[in-house]
């Protein structure tokens, strides 16, 4: 008997998801060599190791710690080149059309990344009201004056996570306040990552999910050279798992770290223990139950289509360290973004990277094509890293599930404890930070309409032409038979 | 005799308005073909779900077999093009073809010849040029299929992919088309068309068929002969003719003769999966990428073998010298080979589970990340990567996953709208006279007998 017909003659005796869960763990340990932790993707991460080592990206969070739930601005101070990828059935988004490589606009001032399901998307305004405060937005009439901002739009696309109920409060989600709160405190890093922002209500499969970033020099593969900067930042709350749930509940995305991601990282040493991947979800309403949503950002100059294609390639990270992702019960959505600091030098020509691409060079003159490609497979890492990230910051809180650190003992640095019992005591609703300036909308009652003009009146319906044509009809017969009587068919009756 | 008449049509109205509003009231819960399935249904989009993931990781394995079955290209003296590429197998020796250690199974069946043609109303035929290394692969549905695309390379060639997308009019397709030859190899699917043709298989129209053949392409002209030799409408109809349910040759035959993955001989690829319920769900790859199908960064093991199923990588275990090639060097990351081409991976997943078009593209957005799980990096500057997904609908589901029953539903309601105004126009026929005469009695006293 081989050694697969045991397996499988021993999983369909022993078909509990536990038991079967050990034992594909352990027989993955047992003939698959085991990725010793050190294996590692060569790369260099940037100076704090997030998004913002990408210039002209600063990062702000406002985290609601007593109901577990949050916003974090992504804030491209100088504007950023954007396109977004959503691939996934049940997406939460704002201003994601404006991003199509067809439309007008083409920069956005930050990205929205909320908790609330589609409650948080009420954190958008707060936002654009903070831009609009700064007169920081799309030019649409007069400049700024002292004491009256620019006439300007802030274009803030987003996308939300459903963490509504996560932590026990339904009626908790973020507002506009939040939006503002989150923007307001913007800056550069380190940035905190784990239960802040966004990712303070998140859960990934059975575990505490989190917000997560990462940083890494895009190399170009030809000549060895640094042409720039890529980041990612993350919140991972997904359906699927982000465990190698047959390979000893090592982190999927620890495969694409450095090894600076995973100092003190081990594969879980009990390997998978009593953890089982969630089942997938059968019944009930078709909402939004996970959606990693994230930025991926660069300094180097794209145009929104190749923001686009970025985003797409980001997309495979995800992929590749949560399984499964892009399901029809995520709704997972990737910005990515490009600060246009950086005109990379490739065959000693600073070069405008679309410009180039777009010149459909020949064979031997490819080199901007490559490089975008050196750009998209960082992007794909650093999506993977900043996941790990977000798993190893993440910490075990009342009402969740408990973290990765948690439940696997010994895989991390940083040691984290189960959480406290699920029986959460719902602590009274802190009291929603105050925004400076809001203006309050006209009261309803107030708005008179404005005098609508009078329909001009229709003429009165006549006979419709159906009953004229069958008076019509019926006067012929009538006239044709008065005037000279035929013999009627046979059949019928005859007149005495 | 005119009471006889008058019964009849009579019985006819009748059960021509039930013919009408009865099928009328079953589609009201069932969704027709041109909304969206699974609305609000988590029972509907689960199945989706099982399904997608099954269809993910098939087209991962369908990678890692498609590599395996590969075999290496001696130089074949051209000019122009590169004379040699090495199999994975050769080029890490002890890694294929080994008596024990092999990558452990997940849970789960393959179907029983573990390719496309597991799943029913799905026939797949190859065509390999004779003399230089390209040719076609065509799948064939006789009795028509939903079809989906998702094309995310930035460097697709393709046909009839508009028409497959969510928001167009549902069309059967009858047949998906993959080809070597970059744009040029797109003339096989004309020959599939001319194939389809001959069998009356297409949109019927008055007077013919006219068949819909998606197709994607990958690029290989030049690399293992002349480049101006590609896959022909002759390719095509070969391909569709040896088309047939059973097993099927992998590795470096059809469409997948001239490719190459990153360092080595890349091929086409089969997987299928019996999901025990019925639902049978399988994949191919035609494997020609910028990337990897091996982790260079893990001992250059292979990403789809560690989805295995059931044994079906028997004999291939994971390379024992890690990366380090039979010469001794490493098996390099090819993302800049030395003469840069344009790549492109192509493929297709498949289900017998009935799918309307919005749940057909959702399956090949599944295949796309079993290519992201299998290759990497995929869908570069350089690729063209497409999958199309193929729902033959043999088995039905909850009714909100796809147009269940809607044919018949519209085959009744148009037979009894036919019943409705035959019989009414006979009624007229029968009463008019009586009523005209009544009428011009009452009218006319002049008429009236005295």
């Amino acid at each position: 008997m081989t050694r697969h017909r045991v397996t499988r003659v021993a999983l369909s005796a022993l078909a509990t998801p536990v038991v079967r869960a050990v034992l594909v763990g352990a027989l993955a340990l047992t003939l698959v060599p085991a990725a010793p932790a050190s294996a590692a993707q060569a790369g260099t991460a940037g100076s704090n190791d997030d998004i913002t080592d990408v210039g002209g990206i600063t990062v702000g969070n406002y985290t609601n710690t007593t109901a577990m739930t949050g916003t974090t601005v992504v804030y491209a101070t100088s504007r950023a080149t954007a396109g977004v990828d959503v691939r996934s059935g049940t997406p939460i988004t704002r201003e994601t059309d404006l991003l199509s490589p067809v439309n007008e606009v083409q920069h956005l001032n930050a990205v929205l990344l909320t908790g609330g399901g589609d409650y948080g998307l009420a954190a958008g305004p707060g936002v654009m009201q903070w831009l609009e405060d700064q007169g920081i937005g799309y030019p649409v009439g007069l400049p700024g004056t002292p004491g009256s901002p620019a006439q300007v739009v802030p274009i803030v696309p987003g996308a939300a996570i459903n963490d509504l109920g996560n932590g026990g409060q339904f009626g908790v989600r973020p507002d506009n306040s939040y939006g503002y709160n989150a923007i307001n405190t913007a800056a550069g890093g380190p940035i905190p990552q784990g239960n802040v922002g966004a990712g303070a209500g998140a859960i990934a499969g059975g575990l505490k999910g989190g917000l997560g970033s990462a940083s890494q020099q895009v190399t170009d593969s030809i000549t060895g050279q640094s042409v720039g900067m890529i980041g990612a930042l993350v919140i991972v709350n997904s359906s699927g798992t982000p465990v190698d749930a047959g390979g000893g509940c090592r982190l999927l995305g620890a495969e694409f770290s450095f090894s600076s991601d995973l100092t003190n990282y081990k594969t879980p040493p009990a390997g998978c223990g009593s953890y089982v991947p969630p089942a997938r979800p059968s019944s009930g309403p078709l909402v939004n139950r996970g959606g990693v949503i994230g930025v991926v950002a660069t300094d180097i100059n794209l145009d929104k289509a190749l923001s686009q294609k970025m985003a797409q390639v980001a997309q495979d990270g995800i992929t590749r360290a949560i399984d499964p992702a892009h399901t029809m019960f995520d709704g997972d959505v990737v910005f990515g973004l490009s600060t246009g600091q950086v005109n990379p030098t490739i065959g000693g020509v600073a070069n405008v990277l679309p410009d180039c691409i777009h010149q459909e060079q020949s064979l031997s003159d490819i080199g901007c094509l490559l490089v975008m490609n050196d750009i998209l497979a960082a992007a794909h890492d650093v999506m993977s890293r900043a996941i790990t990230h977000a798993m190893l910051n993440a910490r075990s809180a009342a009402g969740f599930p408990p973290s990765y650190c948690a439940q696997f003992q010994g895989a991390c640095p940083a040691a984290d404890s189960a959480p406290p019992p699920t029986t959460a005591t719902h602590a009274a609703v802190p009291s929603k930070p105050s925004l400076p300036r809001l203006p309050k909308p006209p009261r309803i009652d107030k708005l008179k309409p404005s005098g609508l003009p009078q329909l001009p009146g229709l003429p009165r319906s006549g006979p419709s032409l159906a009953s004229l044509s069958l008076v019509l009809l019926l006067g012929l017969s009538l006239a044709a038979r008065r005037g000279a009587p035929r013999p009627l068919r046979a059949g019928a009756r005859r007149p005495a | 005799m005119s009471r006889l008449l008058r019964g009849l049509f009579l019985a006819g109205l009748l059960g021509g308005a039930v013919l009408v509003a009865v099928p009328g009231a079953a589609s009201a819960s069932a969704v027709t073909a041109t909304q969206p399935g699974c609305q609000a249904d988590a029972a509907c989009a689960a199945l989706v779900d099982q399904v997608g993931v099954a269809a993910e990781h098939a087209f991962a394995r369908a990678t890692a077999h498609a590599i395996l079955a590969a075999k290496t290209v001696q130089g074949v003296g051209f000019t122009g093009g590169s004379s040699a590429v090495t199999s994975y197998c050769d080029a890490l020796p002890g890694t294929c073809g080994q008596a024990t250690g092999g990558y452990a199974d997940m849970p789960g069946k393959t179907g029983p010849n573990n390719n496309p043609t597991d799943v029913p109303g799905l026939l797949a035929g190859h065509y390999t040029d004779p003399n230089v290394l390209t040719g076609t692969t065509a799948f064939i549905m006789p009795g028509g299929a939903t079809v989906g695309v998702e094309v995310r390379g930035s460097a697709p060639g393709s046909r009839e992919t508009e028409v497959v997308r969510s928001d167009q009019v549902t069309q059967p397709i009858n047949a998906v088309v993959l080809s070597g030859g970059s744009a040029y190899g797109l003339a096989a699917a004309d020959g599939v068309a001319q194939w389809l043709e001959q069998n009356h298989l297409g949109l019927p129209l008055k007077g013919g068929v006219v068949p819909i053949v998606p197709s994607a392409i990958i690029f290989d002209p030049g690399r293992f002969g002349p480049f101006t030799v590609h896959p022909t409408a002759q390719f095509g109809f070969n391909a569709a003719t040896a088309a047939k349910a059973g097993p099927l040759a992998e590795g470096s035959v059809g469409a997948g003769a001239g490719a190459e993955s990153g360092g080595v001989k890349g091929g086409i690829g089969f997987a299928s999966e019996d999901l025990g319920n019925g639902i049978i769900v399988a994949a191919a790859a035609d494997v020609n990428s910028v990337g990897d199908v091996y982790d260079t960064g893990n001992a250059c093991i292979l990403y789809g073998a560690r989805l295995q199923l059931a044994g079906e990588f028997k004999g291939v275990r994971p390379p024992p010298n890690g990366c380090t090639t039979a010469s001794g060097s490493a098996l390099a990351v090819n993302l800049h080979p030395a003469q840069p081409v344009r790549n492109t991976t192509v493929g297709i997943v498949a289900t017998n589970l009935a799918l309307d078009k919005a749940m057909a593209n959702k399956l090949a957005q599944y295949g796309q990340d079993g290519m992201a799980l299998g290759i990497r990096p995929s869908h570069t500057m350089l690729d063209g990567d497409t999958v199309f997904s193929i729902s033959t609908g043999t088995v039905t589901g909850p009714a909100a996953v796809g147009p269940v029953g809607l044919p018949n539903t519209t085959a009744a309601r148009g037979a009894g709208v036919a019943l409705l105004a035959f019989c009414g126009a006979g009624m007229v026929l029968l009463l008019a006279p009586r009523l005209l005469a009544a009428l011009a009695r009452r009218r006319s006293p002049s008429s009236v007998p005295n």
